[in-house]
């Protein structure tokens, strides 16, 4: 398992990650993080909610209510244009720290 | 099924949203406890099993309520932040600056707490350099710079030679056209007597204008009226402060009358606080001024020469204008009236038209730019110094700056962002070096050697505040450059490449300048002190002459009330009375005694022309009234013998000094020989005889020389002169009879002031203090330069050596000796220090004659001074890269391997 501060550090890369093609709502993002990290990361709602509240506040995610036939409505979150360049920035800034960190403790790239 | 909106209302605290916000939030939690729940019971859960899952998924409510709410206010902060700093760059030009700079600003700040020991090494360098430089500015500004406090400041002359006769003065008043206003003042100290302890007062007597030329204002009564100057002196103007300590500031003393030198004034007005005159600028201030009539009879002696004179320019007439006037006058009046207008050689007089801030630094001028350039040079020091430290860091923020600039931050942006961190260092320093000054000032003016005028103007005011801070950018603009341009060179690529600095070569050579430019400057000043240094002990063991232990001096003023008869029983009287003093052995009178005057200027008899068998010889000679015992007060090496009483009235005998006998005497013996000269009796010059020879004399100063004297009985030549001091020899400590010595003299004269009361030792200490400063000054500077200087030698080597690491390894792998690379790194240390006292001597050569007025026998390019300097700084440099240069020898070549 992750430390929190490794978690805190990515969490928002991977939410707008996740919703970058798709709209999602909150439960299906926290299920797909654990889906994709193999159980490695989890996030509660505690956690999780709050990161969307933020992101939206700060414009980056914009909610929307979907009502699907046969389920009931559902507040779906999906990238806006600010979002898309904070995640294109937030990828990149990314892969240089990778790089750095791998320097640093003696791991070639791969 | 339970109610999970109800659920989520009960239990989150959501006060810190509005309605909306908060039916939203409870609507999407609901959601999810829902879907948790359908997906237990999906999965076969029971119902208590799927409620108790959906249960856990808020463990904490109170942690999920204050996470919202800080999220909430975060994200309003931080939207306003962003929006703000958008607008700013939006706007462009200066606003996009002001948006970048409180970036940059916010890095530096984050800076200083990941690196807290690179700020605690520079700051301090650099807060030395600025404050020690910002002293000194203060100095030259308050001496130098800054105006006189009189209106038309820039326009205000003094006349040199220092005194003039009240005739040529008054022909330069009728016959100048450069001038609004002149005025003349004769400077003296009077007595005055009232109550118990006779005083002398420093006195001015000026000519109409004098108050007008340097914005006078009274505080009480009035200044001068034209008729306060018809005739002898008899009106006065009191000074604030003498108007306090004697009166009290009681304006009822306005009106009364007071007696100067016997003679009564009227007070007629005391002049306000504010008021300082060009003797006050110069630090010494007078007590009171009196009316000079120009036309008083007394006065009109064309060698009587006693006038200092003042005046303003006319608007538009510059001093060399004036001064060409002067020059065309001078030669004119020269034809018309030699009697007042030549001088003894029969030459035209030259008069120089100086402005008055010169007149009044004189000299000084030089001392206070010497200082100014020495501290720049410790600042240009400092500056190297810390350039060393930022390149070195450098090398460790290279990684740093290259993931910025992988980000997509510009070179020039990196740059700028480096450059606002050196200078932000830079101003903390400054802020510091400013407090510094302050205390650094007040060191000053408690420690200043008394030869430098206007010392009272020195303070840290705003102007010196505003040079610590344009010096403090400047300093942060030149040790950033370095870093900075390294800076704007450093490239994200250079990640992937896994190069761990880049530039290495040039940084190498960077340090390589900055070591031999330290080394350079700091022997240049380590030359100055050592110059200094060596003055000061030539001047500490120059022979006086004397024996100076064990000497007392008593000036007696207030002698211009006697007669020459009454003059000399006073003597006679004065002298057994104290002879009677137990602990006198000798006692003499003079009319100066040795030290109690010092400096190039000559009070007394001066004579030139002399006759021996019949040929003319001149020489610009003192003439000494002195009693017999003088020499043997004086503990001098006399040859020969002194006269007993006044001698044959025909014949004067006299003791020469031996710069004197060799003029007239050059290959024999002057002892018995005669002269005329002196003065003319009904018989013509006299003739006089040399009794003895003494040798060696320092009369007004250690450094003035034994000059050409001729010592004469006092009975015949000295009293119808009213100067009159006393010499003591005691057998015990001199400063223990002094008050003896005063009751002694009140006892014959009880109203006599008593300005000047010393003993000898103490006269030759304080000869030394201007001296003993600049040397201690500049050593100080030197000291910290070298010191500086080894520090970044040190840092350098110690660089080079981690540069090298891994060719100094593979060295060490194919066999090479510790000896060997210690000697390697050695040679490059000697290398560059060769290279820096080279050019530290050359630096100077080229400025030490900027101490010349300073030194004592001892000249600006003294050899010894110079090979000692270069040797000193020579082996600090090479000791401090001893230490890098051994752990170089000492690096195990299978680490280095491994390593790589």
């Amino acid at each position: 398992m992750f430390s929190p501060e490794m978690k805190k550090g990515s969490v928002e890369l991977m939410v707008l990650a996740l919703i970058e093609d798709e709209a999602r709502h909150g439960y299906e993002i926290g299920k797909l993080i654990e889906s994709r990290s193999d159980g490695q990361i989890q996030f509660n709602v505690s956690s999780l909610y709050p990161v969307l509240y933020r992101m939206e506040e700060k414009g980056w995610i914009k909610g929307r209510w979907v009502e699907r036939p046969g389920e009931r409505r559902r507040c779906h979150y999906a990238l806006t244009a600010e979002g898309r360049r904070v995640l294109a920035r937030e990828r990149r800034t990314w892969e240089a720290f990778q790089i750095a960190v791998n320097q640093v403790v003696g791991l070639s790239n791969a | 099924m339970r109610d999970w909106k109800a659920l989520v209302r009960e239990h989150l605290d959501l006060t810190a949203f509005d309605e909306g916000r908060q039916e939203r939030i409870v609507e999407e939690l609901a959601c999810q406890f829902e879907d948790v729940h359908a997906d237990a019971l999906a999965e076969g859960a029971s119902p208590e099993e799927a409620e108790r899952r959906a249960l856990a998924l808020i463990p904490d409510w109170e942690h999920l309520s204050s996470s919202l709410a800080t999220s909430h206010r975060r994200a309003a902060s931080e939207r306003l932040l962003e929006r703000s700093a958008d607008r700013l760059v939006a706007r462009r030009g200066v606003w996009s600056l002001l948006a970048n700079l409180a970036i940059d600003l916010r890095f530096t700040l984050r800076s200083i707490r990941r690196a807290p020991t690179f700020w605690a090494v520079t700051v301090p360098i650099l807060a030395l350099g600025i404050g020690a430089a910002t002293t000194i500015f203060s100095v030259a500004d308050g001496v130098l710079l800054r105006r006189l406090p009189y209106t038309a400041a820039d326009r205000l002359v003094s006349f040199l030679d220092p005194a003039f006769s009240v005739p040529a003065f008054e022909d330069w008043r009728e016959h100048t056209t450069s001038y609004d206003l002149l005025a003349g003042e004769w400077q003296k100290r009077v007595d005055y007597v009232a109550g118990e302890t006779p005083e002398q007062l420093r006195t001015g007597l000026v000519t109409p204008g004098f108050f007008d030329l340097f914005d006078a204002r009274p505080a009480a009564g009035r200044l001068f009226l034209p008729d306060d100057f018809d005739g002898a002196p008899h009106r006065a103007v009191l000074s604030h402060g003498a108007w306090q300590r004697l009166f009290g500031g009681d304006a009822s003393v306005i009106g009364k009358t007071i007696e100067l030198d016997g003679e009564t004034v009227e007070v007629v007005g005391a002049l306000a606080s504010g008021f300082v005159s060009p003797q006050g600028l110069a630090g010494d201030e007078n007590d009171v001024w009196v009316a000079l009539d120009p036309r008083w009879e007394e006065i009109q002696r064309p060698g009587f020469m006693v006038l200092a004179v003042y005046g303003r320019l006319r608007d538009g007439v510059s001093p060399i204008a004036a001064q060409k006037e002067m020059d065309q006058l001078t030669r004119r009046l020269a034809e018309e009236r030699p009697e007042i207008h030549r001088n003894r050689r029969g030459e035209p007089r030259t008069i120089q038209v100086v402005p008055l801030q010169s007149a009044l630094v004189g000299a000084t001028a030089n001392t206070v730019r010497l200082l100014l350039g020495a501290v720049m040079l410790l600042m240009l020091i400092a500056c190297a110094n810390v350039a060393h430290v930022f390149l070195a860091r450098g090398t460790v923020r290279y990684h740093e700056l290259a993931v910025r600039s992988a980000l997509g931050a510009g070179g020039r942006r990196l740059a700028t962002q480096l450059l606002t961190e050196s200078v932000a260092v830079a101003l903390t320093a400054g802020f510091f070096g400013a407090l510094l000054a302050f205390a650094g000032v007040g060191a000053f003016r408690a420690l200043n050697p008394g030869d430098i005028p206007l010392v009272e103007r020195v303070s840290v005011d705003l102007r010196a505040l505003a040079f610590a801070v344009a010096l403090s950018l400047l300093t942060g603009v030149i040790f950033g450059l370095a870093p900075a341009w390294q800076a704007a060179h450093a490239r994200g690529t250079a990640l992937r490449d896994n190069r761990r600095s880049g530039g290495t070569r040039d940084r190498a050579m960077l340090h390589n300048t900055l070591v031999v430019t330290e080394i350079a400057l700091s022997l240049v000043l380590l030359t100055g002190a050592g110059l200094l240094f060596h003055s000061f002990v030539r001047l500490r063991t120059v022979a006086p002459g004397f024996d100076v232990e064990r000497l007392a001096a008593v000036e007696l003023g207030g002698g211009a009330q006697y007669t020459d008869d009454q003059r000399r029983e006073l003597v006679a009287r004065l002298l057994e009375r104290v002879e009677a003093i137990p602990s006198v052995e000798h006692a003499a009178l003079a009319w100066t005694v040795p030290f109690q005057w010092v400096g190039p200027i000559r009070m007394g008899w001066l004579c030139e022309e002399f006759r021996v068998d019949g040929n003319e010889h001149r020489v610009q000679t003192m003439i000494q009234p002195v009693t017999e015992d003088y020499f043997a007060t004086l503990g001098a090496r006399l040859r020969g013998s002194v006269w007993n009483r006044a001698g044959d009235r025909g014949v004067v005998p006299a003791v020469v000094s031996e710069s004197f006998a060799r003029e007239l005497f050059p290959s024999s013996d002057a002892i018995g020989r005669t002269f005329q000269g002196l003065e003319e009796d009904e018989n013509g010059p006299l003739t006089v005889r040399i009794v003895g020879v003494v040798s060696g004399l320092h009369h007004w100063g250690l450094d003035q020389g034994s000059e050409p004297t001729v010592y004469v009985p006092w009975e015949r030549f000295g009293a119808p002169m009213p100067l009159m001091s006393l010499l003591v020899r005691t057998s015990g400590e001199p400063a223990w009879v002094l008050d003896d010595l005063r009751n002694a003299v009140w006892a014959e004269a009880p109203r006599m002031p008593l300005p000047n009361v010393f003993t000898v030792a103490d006269r030759l200490r304080e000869l030394l203090v201007a001296p003993r400063f600049y040397t201690t000054l500049l050593s100080v500077f030197a000291a910290v330069a070298m010191a500086l200087a080894a520090a970044g030698t040190y840092g350098a080597t110690l660089y080079s050596v981690e540069r090298r690491r891994h060719e100094l390894g593979i060295r060490a792998a194919m066999g090479a000796e510790r000896a060997s690379i210690l000697g390697l790194m050695m040679r490059r240390s000697g290398t560059l220090t060769l290279l820096g006292v080279i050019l530290g001597t050359i630096g100077s050569l080229l400025t030490t004659r900027t101490l010349t007025r300073l030194l004592f026998e001892v000249t600006p390019i003294d050899v010894t001074t110079f090979g000692v300097a270069m040797v000193l700084m020579a082996l600090v440099a090479i000791a401090a890269t001893l230490s890098p240069a051994l752990r170089a020898s000492k690096i195990d070549p299978m680490e280095v391997l491994r390593t790589e």
